[in-house]
This record gives C-alpha cells, structure tokens and sequence, in this order.
C-alpha cells in the first residue's frame, strides 16, 4: 500500500486477463462475431470416410456394400480444401445420415450376428448345427432403395446403361470360378428378358459392333439406353479384379432390372415373369429365343382372350395379394361375373347398338376391366402401341426372312432383325424357318467362301457378311450387298453414335452412303483427292513465307489504291476480290485489337477454349491428311507395287506440278508462287 | 470247559436271553452283563429310584409294553441315546475284539429296508408289516440308556484306571463298590493251560460262542449277537447301531396346518384377482392368435410341430425372394430435385463408341506405329483410347473376345462408388462472345492508319544509330529527333528532309571540365535522350538532354516577332558563363550549372529571319540528365536525373536562367520521370512504382498514385490535365482519371515487350504507345467533359514497319501538334510518319 502514488492508476498484475481496451460493442464492430466450430464451411457439410466409420459404426467393407447399394458416393468440397485435408475422400454429412437411418445397417449388423452364430458352431466342428443355422441367414429386400433411388420411372431407365452393361457381362462369364452359377444364370435370364422385350417393340436404335463388344441402343418411352455385350467367347477374368465389389452392384441392378422389366412387360401388357418354363429353356438354342417365344405367345392370348386381360385388371386393382387366399376367392367369383356381365354387354350390344354405354348398367370394376381389355387388345403383337420412330425402324427389314448361319453369333443379329422388323431363322430344331425355306432374302454367312452343302439351297436368296445387317440398320437404309458378299473385303464398319457434322470429319463411307441414299452417285475420288493434295501442299508450303510479303504489299497497295482507282476500274473483278481481301482483313485486325482490350479472366477463358478448338481441328485435320495419304496409296498400289507409301505421293506431287506448271508457261502466264520463291 | 462254566455262572443274563426266542418278545434285549436299561418314563418321573433299582423282570415287562406301544418319539430318543453309548462303550474293547469276528457272517448288509424303532425290517410297500425273522430281531436292541452305570450292585472291579499288573502278586484284582476284594477267580485264568484254553477256544467257535476275558473283572464275556454286529459295523465304517437311521424320512409335524394364518394380515381376505382368469394370460393369447392371424406363427408352431418359425420362413423365401411389382403409376414427382440435402449428382455416361473402337474401323483411325510407340510411354488414362488399340479385323468371325471387358467394367464399377462427384458447370459460350465488341474503328477515324514518309538518318559506322527522342514543332511543321549517336536533327515534316544537325554530344563534352573529357571520348558519344519543342508558339527553341547536360536549342524556325521574342527568351541564359552567378538558389547552385555556348556553333537559321539558330546553353547537372520537360508557358523547364538524390527534379527558368531545387529529400527511390500539368500548378513526379502530384504553390503533395507497375517508362498527361497515362517496362498501359481515385482507371497489357513511350494526342481524341516488340498501338480515347461518363478507350489501329534491333523496337513516338499524324522512332535508326489515309 504504502508504494503506491496517489493519482497513479494501480498496476495490473502479468496474471490478469489480457483485456484489449476496448468495448465489447466496439470489439464486435471491429473484428465481427467469433465463428463456432464446424458450424459452416467444410467441416459442417462434409465428413471423411474414416470418420464416417466411426460415426456409423461398421466397417469399411460393409460401408462400401451400402454406399453401393444406396448409390452414395463422396463429393468434391466446393472451394478450396485445407491444405492438412488434401487428398481426402469426402462425403456429405447428410448423405451419411441418409446411410445411418438405413434399415439395411440393421440388416448387416444382424447378419454379423448371424455370422458369429454360424461362426462358432463350425468352430466347434458342429457341421449339421451349423447348416441349420445357415438356413436362418437374415435375407433382405432392395425394393425401397429403387425407389428411392429413383422416384420416376425415367430416372430408372437413365441410369440403366451401366445395369444392363453388367449384367450382359455376368451373362457371358463362366458360372465356375468367382462368380456362382446363381448369379450368372439370373444375368443369363435377365438379359435374355430385356432383349426379348426390345426385340419385340423394335426399339433398338443403334447397334454396333466395336472390339469391345456389341454395342446397342434402345429407345424406351423416349430415353436412350445403351448397352455392350461382349463377344461370346471366354471372358478374361485378371487376377486382381474384386467380385465383391461387381456383385453387389449386381445385387442392385437385378432388383432395378426385374422392376424395370416389370414396368415394361407390363405396359405392353404382359405379366413380367414370363413363364418361361425348363422345357421352354432347354429346347431353345438360347434363352433370348426361349424368352421371345414365350413372349410372342403371350402377346397373342392376350390379344385373343379378353378376360385373360380383364383378369389383370382386376389383379392390379386388387393389388399385389396373391398371398391371401381369401382374396383369391374373390377374385374368381368377380371374374366370373365379370364373364358373365360381358356376355350380357354383348348381347345388349347386338340389341340396340345405338344405346349408351350407360344404360347398360355395369359396376365400377367391371368398367375399368373393359377399358384395360380396350387397351391390351391394341397392345397385342400385331399392333403394339408403338411410337413414329419404332413403326418406322419396323418397316425397314418387313418382309425379309433372314437365316443366321451356324456360325455367327445369333443372339444380337436376331435381336437387330426382329427389332427392324425381320423375322429370322437359324440352324437347329427350334427355329421356325428351314434352312431350304424359299421365302429366306438373306442368308447370314461368315465364311471364307460358301460350302458345297450351301449349293442345293434355293437361289432366291443373298449370301451377306453379318455386318450388312447391323450397317443397314444404322443406316436405315438397305445397303447393296455386293460390298458385303461372302468372302469380299468390308467396307469399314462405322458407329452410329458420331455425329459427323459435329465431329468436323466425315469418313469416305458415310459420304458413298449418303450420297446413295440421296441418289447421286459420287465420282471416283482418287484424281481430284490427289490434285487437292497437291494444290493444299504447294499452298503449305508457301504460305508461311508469303504472309509478311502480302502485309507489306498490302500496305504498300493501301497508298496506291486511290490514285489507281480509275485503272482498277477495267478489271473490277480484281478489285472487288481485293476489296473482300481487305475487308476480312480488316475484320480480322479488328478481332485483333478488341482481343487486346479483354480482361485477365476472359483473355485466359478464350485462350483456353481456342485451344480445345484448335486441338480438336488438329485431330480432324490429321484424319483428312492420313485419308488421302492412304487413298493415293492405294491409287498407286493399283499401278505400281513395292514403293512406300511416302516415296510413292512425294513422286506423284512431283510430277503432278512438274505438268500443271508446264501447262501454265504454254498460256504465257507465270507461276506466281513459283517466281516468289525464286526472287528470295 | 471248566473255564466255560464258570463263566456261564458269572453271567447269567446272557442264558436268559439267548433263548428269548418267543414269539411275545419282538425285539431282542440284550443288556449284557450290565443293566442299564432304564425305561424314559421312568427316568422322567422318578430319576432317584431309577438309578438304585434293581429289576429284570420289570424291565423285560416294560420292553414289551414298548413293543405295542407306537409312541415314536420315544423310540426315536432312545435310538439317539443308543447310539451315543455305544460309542463310548465300544471304544476301548476293540483293539481285542478284532481277530475273532472275521468271519462272522455278515446279514446286515442284505436288510436294505429302513428299521423302525423295533428294529423290523420295513420295507416300503408294508410299513405296518411286522419282522418275524428271529434271526434279524436278535440283532436288533433297543436300550434304554437311562444310565453309564454298567456295575449297578456294584459288585464290578472299582480300582478305577490303574495298571493291572500291580495286582498280579495278590490273590484279589481290586476292591468292589462295597470295599470288599474282588477276588481273582480263576487264578490259573492268566498264566493257565494253554492247552485248555486252545481247546476251549475251539469249542467256543464250533458253538458260536464268542468269549472275550474280561480282565478288570477278571472274566469271560461271551458276546451277543448284536454287539457282535455292532463290531461289525464299526469295522466296515458304517454306524455302529444298526436301529441307528442316518438319514430318516422327514416327519412334516406342521402339516395340516396353516402356515400364514398368523401375523398382522393373517387373516385378511383372499384377492379377488385369485378367483379370476389371468389378464396376463389373455394378452399372451391375444397376441399369440395375432400372430397366428398375420401369418407370423402357424398352427404347427403352436401346437410344437415347428420348434422355429425362421425354418418355414426360410422355406418360403427360397422360392420368392424379391418380387417384382408396379413401382411406378407414372404420377411420381421429381422426389429427387426436391429431396433436402445435397443435389444428386448422377454418374456421367460412359462416352459412346467412336469409328475407332470399330471392328472394321476406316484406315485412316488406325494408329501408325509412331503413334503406337507414343501410347506405350503414355499412362493408360492419357492415350485417346484408354486400353483399347484400334485395329482391324477383316472379318467379324476373326474377332474374339475384348482382353479388358471385365476389367473395363470393374473400374467403371469403382468408379461409380468411390470417385468424388462435383457438379461442374459446363461454360458453353461461344468463345467469340468474350471477345468484346468495340465501335467500329472506321466510325472513330481519323487515326494514323499507314506510313507515308520515312526519315532515313545518314549514319557514318556500321549500325544506323538508334532514335531516341523525337519532338515535333507546335506549328507543325518541323521534326526534331536526338539519337543514340549523340545528333539532334531537324527535319521537315512535309519533305522528310534533313534541315540541320548538331553533335550535341560533342559540344556538351567540349565545354565539360577536362578531367571528364577523357572518359567521355573514350566512352564514344552519349545519346540524346529527351527532346521537347518549347510548347509556346512564339518561342522557337527547344529543350534536349545529352549525358549530364541539359541543353536549349534555339532552332531558328520562327519569323522576325518571334525571333525577338525568343531572343529575350534567351538572352539571360546565353549569357551564362558558368560561374553559377546566375542561380539564386543555394542548393540549385550545387546541382546545375549554366553554361551559354559561344555563337561560333551557331548555324544558319531555318527561316529568313529566324534569328539565332544553333545550342544556347547547356545546363550541367551532376548525374545522367533522362528527361527535360517544358512547363505549358514554355518558360519552366524541368530536368530529371535519377540518380543525383535529392537533385534528382530540378526546375528551371530559361527566362532568368534561374534553377531551383524543389525536393530537400529523395523520396520514393529514383525519380524516373517528371513534368508539370498543362494549367495548374501541378508537378507529376514518377519515380518507378508510383506518381507522386505536388502543388508548386503550396509546396505540398496533393496525392500519390498507384500505378501497378514495377518500372514506369514514361508518362504523359492529357491536354485536359485530368487524365494521366502511364506506361512501364512490365509491358503495361496504365490510364489514371486524377478525378476517380489513385488506382488505375484501366490497365491494358496488349503489347509483347516493353512499353517505351506512352502519348496523348493535344487535340484530337488519340493515344499512343510505343513498344520494344515493334508496334505502335494506336487508340482512339475520348475524354468526355460530363464526368459522369468515363473516358472510351477503343484500339482503332497497330502500326508495323520497325524492326526490333538489339531487342529495342519502337523507342519513341509523338503525335502531330495539329494533324491526326504519328511519328514514331525505332531503334533501326528510323523515323517513320504515319498518316490518316
């Protein structure tokens, strides 16, 4: 006390709290609001993977099963990512309570229960105790998660490209090894169900044939689905390649398929499962044919019986309860007085055609049953509601019988003719069409030449490659098959799916086609390619050198165009070219400058994108130059043998310009190009 | 035998009831020699007389009353009590006993049933059955136990514990109760023949007679059968007594009684939920016929056929595990758009095939072998076709099966799971739509469009020397320039023809001292570096800077008036001799010093009456002079020498031929260049990085800007004063409006190289700048009086025509003082004018 001054104020001590010195009020204004952590930004809308484990409580194995099955999948954070969280795999937070109210975590946990419990009694060598446990596995549904996956029936066939591609993968794997038989004969069974159901509407779009497989595309109710099927020979299975992870994704894509080929049959009209029975299966040459036929049976009882339709109606009224008998009952008792009603609508019908439909008295359900028989009977196979597009594919092959020869691959080629409106035979006792039959206008053979056993078949029909098919279709249009003939050279087999035009390149190939179908007949291309070739290649090579010349003439020619004006006159042809000349240049000085007045951010944009223009020209470009170096191969092929291909076009250039130029000197005039080059 | 019959005498007891075979007697008495069997009725009432009574005959009565008598409380007291003496009594007998028994057959083994306190046999099934088995009832003994007393008359051996053998020499072996000798029997009993007793002893045994000696009492006891048995029993383990029950059958003696029907509520009413069926019960039923109902359990399972419902569940899933129903109605909405949370982000699409993925592809996809060899080194990701190589298959049966089919589909499978997804905004703009639109350069006309004349400077070495300034006349009609060769030459405009010259280079070094002279030849000839015309129309001189040295020129160009005046002008500057007389200022005196040159330079004037025509005076200055600049009035002048410090920016008055010093302090590192403002007392100071604004009058600065830039070249201010453009050696263009702020209005970067010289047109709307990459940009920049609208700034033209020597291209450019006209130096030693054609 006694050091202390009066009038000083009293020191604090180094142990107080730091206090800035101002007001909070002032504080608040000056530094803003302390922020709370994880509150917003990265750490309150994404988790990491590790900490999404922790959160959820299962291991890494299960959690990818259900990121799988729930189609969750981690996001890139917007923004920049901290420097200590690079390289992590994020997930939204609330994806990941998605996950967590998930009653299919409920289902793995039991499982692992179950698995304990199964576990322990093989451990103790207890081998019939545990295979009774094993009958008890928890068993679950994926119904929901298709749902909710995809609330609309358009974003189910939206992400069906990539489901059918591995099922028709699973189709054609062995059933032994790594994936089970059950599995493989499910995928068998599915494509087979979704090829039957596109061959019988048409709705194949596309199809081709790549090294990779068969590519195909279907149009269903207006959505593009594409699809590859590999080609039918033993698949190469690598070591490293984890089936878990592509079961489980098939696990999904079944449960989507079969609700999907439900929606589909059903909209045709055809209860989904088809009853394809074991005798159907193994009488058939493939389960496509089985499935086809099955179908194409259905379709026609459906169109002849109206209270097989009526039936359904009233099912689906019902709902799905076949469970219960009682309802059963039911349901026959209503049909058959539905039956009995009809007959009596009939008769009433006969009557007195005039009369409404209202006085006939009919009950609710008996209405609806009508209506629905009103629509299965136009869905039937002779007339399927088939949209513009389908009716038009469908006319393309109508009338020609096609027979597929032993050895081509049958499965895709009777799915491209039957969708184009074909109908199709092929070697074995279930095909519907004899190989001697008359009314066969194309025989499929892929041969080096025909055997001798084909000799005694009727001459009636045409002996093509099966690319002329799949060409045909793409092409919508029937190709002569002379290039197409058994043992000739191919022509190149193109995909449907480039758009030229956008591509900037048109293969040889699509242009005789085009051309054909537009009935000009394109001349033969060799000379003038060759001419072009040269001419671009002098110009080429001059260009480079001559541009500065042409600025500074042109700058010269500036000051004299006025005063020359009068003389120009004469030859006004020239001056309007040269007034164009100047105009694009001009134009393009313009572009120039206003170029230079473009911000940081837009100049670095242009630049950007006029690089992918430029590399995208580039590939075109090369496309053009490496066509006519292989046409004028060719072209010399034809006369001389044993040159390269570059020695051979340096030595036609050669002597191409070595006649152009004598031709010019005979007028009188001088080659311009050539006295450039002199002068320098 | 005699021994025998003695012994017999002694004991009577043993006859008596060895023959108690009569059928009366059910149980066998046996007491011994002593009597100590005491009835517990008696023994209750009477326990003195008890223990003084003599009676046999009362006793065997009173046994058979307990033969009828069923009282089993008794019985059982007495088994306990036999039990206990015979514990005791056996206990030191039977060291001698044990040889003899060995082969005593053994029956007790074979009565499995429970003995009732008469020791019968009774077995479960007749419990009142009675035993008449004489050989079992012999074993059987109840005693009475009433006391230890086995001498009652006391007639026994009382000598208590005490070694025999000290009775051996006398003729008795103790005293009785009654003090009288126990006389020794049979004396012959101990050391006797051996002989006769073998004998004896064999006797015994044929008759089954067990005799043991007695040798406190000095006698033969014959045992009986039940201590025989007891012997036995003790010998197998088992317990002693054979009446004795180790574990008898629990007696409930409160049964029949009820327990609870005491305490406080012990006589409280029974609940009424005891008489009523089970709510419990009920629900458990409820339940049960519940599930029954929803098909959770069966029948079977109730009634035990089932041990678990999971079996038949099971069963039931094999055949229908998820069957398919109507999922969509086609009503559904967009759940997915509307769903809280993040966006669903669907997967790409995987690209369609290309003509190259064909079987049967055009030649021209088909990769060459560069192309090949190419896609070996790239990492499968970066070649265009991932693993597939394009090829050709003459034919589709030649086709087989796609080497990476599954593998393909696999990664595409991870990918679907584990790539991050973001949503990415595809720019699809046309990429000339960021190109923006500027007015049509011919609606901005007139503008320097083409070069018409060219001034060819003569040159005497190898390299034309290159032009470093340029200045044009305010009539326009005369071009100076000053070049690298140290030449200041005066064309005309109209003829491009060279009107005079003069080395500056050499006069200024001439009239320098002479300890610079040496270096200064020896560096060869210091370049011209800044030219100004004098603004002033009347005065007809201009302003050069050579080396160290600011020079004024008179040019000779005027007509008589302006020759007068400009002679006024000049007169006091001439006159200069260079002893600093002239220079009021004391820091300004250090820093320059005038020097008039003498009239023998002098050349021809260029008009008639031109007046005088040649260098004037030179101002010698410390360091490199770079810039010299004009004040509006064309009086002021001001120098700049960056690297003279604090005189680096010197003003001077030709009129007086005064200098002064305005800056006591370097600030802001060297002062690159400086001039004043075209009306205000205003001096713009640019050192590299920013442009400072003094107020000459207040000797304040009134704001510093901040140019951007890391090395200003040049500056130039527009005739309003309003706008200042800048351009600097980081290949900037930068416009400052002095009204908007101290930052850039607009910073272009169009030029490739350096910016040399940046400048406004004095009345037409034009700016231009001059750059190392060869170029002159021309722009249209109009300047608008409402200042609500900000200055245009439209590139309307690139002049060419300059080659790039030395990495030095265009060095200097000026505009026409009245005509839309451009002149422009280069470091190839030419003059270039470019016209509006």
């Amino acid at each position: 006390m006694g050091n202390r001054i009066k009038g000083k104020t009293k020191k604090k001590s180094i142990k107080a709290a730091h206090h800035s010195g101002m007001s909070s009020k002032r504080k608040l204004s000056r530094f803003g609001k302390n922020l709370k952590k994880n509150n917003a930004g990265l750490e309150a809308t994404f988790i990491t993977r590790s900490a999404v484990l922790k959160k959820l409580q299962i291991t890494l194995k299960d959690f990818r099963r259900l990121c799988i099955l729930k189609g969750v999948y981690p996001r890139e954070p917007r923004g920049r990512t901290p420097s200590n969280k690079k390289g992590q795999v994020f997930y939204h937070i609330k994806d990941v309570k998605a996950l967590a109210h998930e009653p299919l975590l409920d289902k793995f946990r039991e499982f692992r229960t179950f698995m304990k419990k199964v576990r322990r009694a093989a451990g103790r060598n207890e081998k019939d105790e545990a295979a009774r446990k094993d009958s008890f596995a928890p068993t679950y549904t994926l119904h929901h998660l298709v749902r909710e996956r995809y609330p609309r029936f358009q974003d189910a066939l939206g992400d069906l490209d990539d489901a059918l591609a591995l099922t028709y993968l699973f189709a054609a794997l062995p059933s032994t090894g790594r994936v089970s038989a059950k599995v493989t004969k499910k995928a068998q069974s599915l494509a087979a169900q979704w090829g039957a159901y596109c061959a019988t509407t048409s709705s194949i779009t596309k199809s081709f044939v790549s090294v990779k497989g068969i590519y195909m595309e279907a149009n269903i109710q207006g959505t593009n689905v594409c699809w590859v099927i590999p080609h039918s020979y033993t698949q190469n299975i690598p070591q490293d390649v984890d089936f878990r992870v592509m079961t489980t994704f098939f696990e999904f894509y079944e449960t989507l398929l079969s609700f999907v080929l439900y929606k589909v049959y059903n909209d045709i009209g055809v209860r989904y499962p088809l009853p394809v029975t074991s005798v159907e299966l193994g009488g058939s040459s493939s389960a496509l044919s089985a499935n086809l036929h099955v179908l194409k049976k259905v379709l026609n009882q459906a169109g002849s019986s109206a209270s097989n339709a009526i039936a359904e109606a009233v099912e689906e009224q019902t709902g799905d309860s076949e469970q219960k008998n009682v309802e059963s009952n039911v349901k026959r008792s209503k049909l058959k007085t539905i039956d009995e009603a009809l007959k009596q609508v009939e008769s009433d019908d006969d009557e007195d055609m005039n009369d409404d439909e209202e006085d006939v008295d009919i009950s609710g359900p008996l209405k609806d049953a009508l209506e629905s028989m009103d629509q299965s009977r136009a869905s039937s196979v002779q007339n399927l509601s088939l949209d513009d597009e389908a009716t038009k594919r469908k006319r393309l092959f109508a009338g020609l019988t096609f027979f597929i020869s032993r050895e081509v691959p049958k499965g895709y080629l009777e799915l491209v003719c039957l969708a184009y409106g074909g109908s199709v035979g092929w070697e074995g006792s279930d095909s519907p069409i004899s190989a001697k039959d008359p009314s066969i206008t194309h025989h499929i053979v892929d041969r080096p030449k025909l055997p001798s056993s084909y000799d005694d078949l009727p001459k009636s029909r045409e002996f093509v490659q099966p690319q002329w098919l799949l060409d045909s279709a793409n092409f919508s249009f029937l190709l002569p098959t002379s290039k197409y003939a058994v043992g000739a050279e191919l022509p190149p087999h193109l995909s449907p799916w480039v758009d030229n035009e956008e591509e900037g390149y048109t293969p040889a190939y699509a242009e005789e086609i085009d051309a054909l179908k537009n009935g000009t007949i394109l001349p033969s291309t060799t000379g003038d390619v060759i001419a072009e070739a040269e001419d671009e290649d002098a110009s080429m090579s001059s260009d480079d050198d001559s541009e500065e010349e042409e600025i500074q003439k042109d700058e010269g020619e500036n000051d004299e165009d006025e005063e020359s004006e009068e003389e120009e006159d004469e030859d006004s042809e020239a001056l309007q070219k040269r007034r164009a000349k100047r105009k694009q240049k001009e134009e393009e000085e313009a572009k120039a400058l206003a170029k230079t007045m473009m911000s940081k951010k837009g100049a670095r944009l242009y630049n950007r994108m006029q690089y992918g223009l430029e590399k995208k020209q580039a590939a075109v470009e090369l496309l053009h130059k490496r066509r006519k170096e292989i046409e004028i191969c060719k072209g010399k092929n034809k006369t001389e043998d044993g040159k390269t291909m570059l020695k051979a076009k340096v030595e036609r250039l050669k002597s191409e310009r070595r006649a152009v130029e004598k031709d010019y000197e005979n007028t009188g005039g001088s080659m311009k190009k050539k006295k450039r080059r002199t002068k320098k | 035998m005699a021994r025998k019959g003695s012994k017999k005498q002694k004991d009577p007891e043993p006859v008596i009831e060895e023959e108690g075979d009569d059928d009366s007697s059910e149980s066998v008495y046996d007491s011994g020699a002593e009597e100590y069997e005491i009835d517990e009725e008696e023994y209750d009432s009477d326990a003195q007389s008890d223990s003084d009574e003599e009676e046999e005959s009362e006793d065997e009565e009173e046994f058979e009353d307990q033969g009828s008598d069923d009282d089993e409380d008794e019985v059982l007291e007495r088994q306990i009590k036999a039990a206990r003496e015979e514990d005791e009594d056996d206990s030191g007998d039977e060291l001698e006993i044990i040889d003899d028994f060995e082969n005593i057959p053994r029956s007790f083994s074979q009565t499995k049933g429970k003995r009732d306190k008469d020791g019968k046999v009774v077995t479960k099934d007749d419990e009142d059955g009675v035993i008449n088995d004489p050989e079992v009832s012999k074993l059987m003994h109840t005693d009475d136990f009433s006391s230890d007393d086995e001498d009652a008359e006391g007639e026994g051996n009382r000598i208590g514990r005490v070694p025999l053998h000290w009775y051996d020499e006398y003729d008795h072996i103790g005293y009785d109760a009654h003090g009288k000798k126990v006389v020794k029997q049979s004396s012959k009993g101990a050391g006797g023949d051996l002989l006769d007793q073998a004998l004896q002893n064999q006797d015994d045994l044929e008759n089954k007679k067990y005799i043991v000696h007695d040798a406190l009492n000095d006698k033969d006891v014959q045992l009986t059968e039940r201590q025989l048995e007891i012997i036995r029993r003790v010998q197998a383990g088992a317990f002693a007594h054979p009446e004795f029950e180790a574990y008898p059958d629990h007696i409930n003696y409160f049964s029949g009684v009820d327990q609870m029907d005491f305490g406080i509520n012990g006589d409280r009413y029974e609940p009424k939920a005891r008489f009523q069926p089970s709510k419990y019960e009920k629900a458990k039923v409820r339940q049960m016929l519940k599930k029954l109902e929803s098909g959770a359990i069966t029948m079977d399972y109730l009634t035990g056929k089932i041990r678990d419902m999971n079996d038949v569940r099971r069963e039931k899933k094999e055949g229908e595990d998820d069957k398919p129903f109507m999922m969509w109605k086609g009503d559904e909405e967009d759940e997915l758009h509307f769903r809280k949370g993040p966006m669903h982000i669907a997967a790409p699409k995987l690209p369609p095939p290309t003509h190259a993925t064909s079987y049967n592809p055009p030649d021209e996809y088909l990769p060459t072998e560069e192309d090949l060899k190419e896609w070996e080194d790239m990492d499968v990701k970066d070649r265009p076709h991932g693993l597939l190589i394009p090829k050709k298959f003459k034919n589709l049966r030649s086709v087989g099966a796609y080497e990476h089919a599954v593998r393909e589909r696999f990664e595409r499978c991870l990918d679907l799971y584990l790539c991050p997804r973001v949503m990415k905004r595809r720019l699809n703009i046309d990429p000339e739509s960021l190109v923006p639109s500027l007015p049509k350069a011919s609606d901005l006309r007139p503008f320097p469009t083409s070069k018409c004349i060219e001034f060819d400077t003569p040159y005497d070495s190898d390299e034309a020397p290159m032009i470093r300034c340029l200045t044009v006349s305010p009539d326009g009609q005369f071009l100076a320039s000053g070049a690298s060769d140290g030449f200041v030459r005066i064309w005309e405009v109209q003829t491009g023809r060279l009107l005079r010259s003069w080395n500056l280079s050499k006069l200024v070094s001439t009239g320098e001292d002479n300890d610079d002279e040496a270096e200064s030849t020896n560096a060869g000839p210091k370049a011209v570096v800044s030219l100004e015309w004098n603004p002033n129309r009347s005065h007809h001189c201009m302003l050069a800077a050579v080396g160290k040295c600011a020079v004024v020129i008179a040019t000779g160009t005027g007509g008589t008036d302006d020759a007068e005046l400009t002679e006024a002008l000049l007169s006091s500057a001439a006159a200069c001799s260079g002893d600093g007389s002239n220079v009021k200022n004391a820091k300004a005196k250090k820093a320059v010093i005038w020097k008039g040159f003498d009239n023998s330079s002098d050349s021809d004037p260029i008009s008639a009456f031109g007046g005088r025509c040649g260098p004037i005076v030179a101002l010698h200055t410390s360091k490199d002079v770079v810039s010299a600049k004009w004040h509006k009035k064309g009086d002021y002048f001001v120098t700049v020498s960056p690297k003279a410090l604090s005189a680096a920016v010197l003003i001077h008055q030709l009129n007086k031929a005064a200098s002064q010093q305005p800056f006591s302090k370097n600030k802001g590192g060297e002062v690159q260049r400086a001039c004043f403002h075209p009306s205000k007392p205003f001096l713009f100071v640019a050192t590299k990085e920013h442009i400072r604004v003094y107020h000459l009058v207040k000797q304040t600065m009134v704001r510093r800007l901040l140019s951007g830039c890391k090395w200003i070249s040049s500056l130039d201010i527009h005739p309003s004063g309003d706008h200042i453009i800048v351009g600097s050696l980081d290949r900037k263009m930068v416009w400052f409006d002095l009204d908007l702020s101290a930052t850039p209005y607009k910073t272009l970067r169009y030029h490739e190289k350096a910016l040399r010289s940046v400048n406004f047109h004095p009345r037409y709307p034009l700016m231009a700048s001059s750059s190392d990459d060869g170029t002159v940009h021309v722009f249209h920049s109009m300047v608008y009086s409402d200042l609500m609208r900000n200055p245009l700034v439209v590139p309307v033209k690139v002049l060419r025509g300059h080659s790039v020597v030395n990495k030095l291209g265009v060095i200097a450019s000026i505009f026409h003082p009245t005509q839309p006209w451009l002149f422009s130096a280069g470091a190839d030693g030419k003059i270039h004018l470019y016209q509006d054609i």
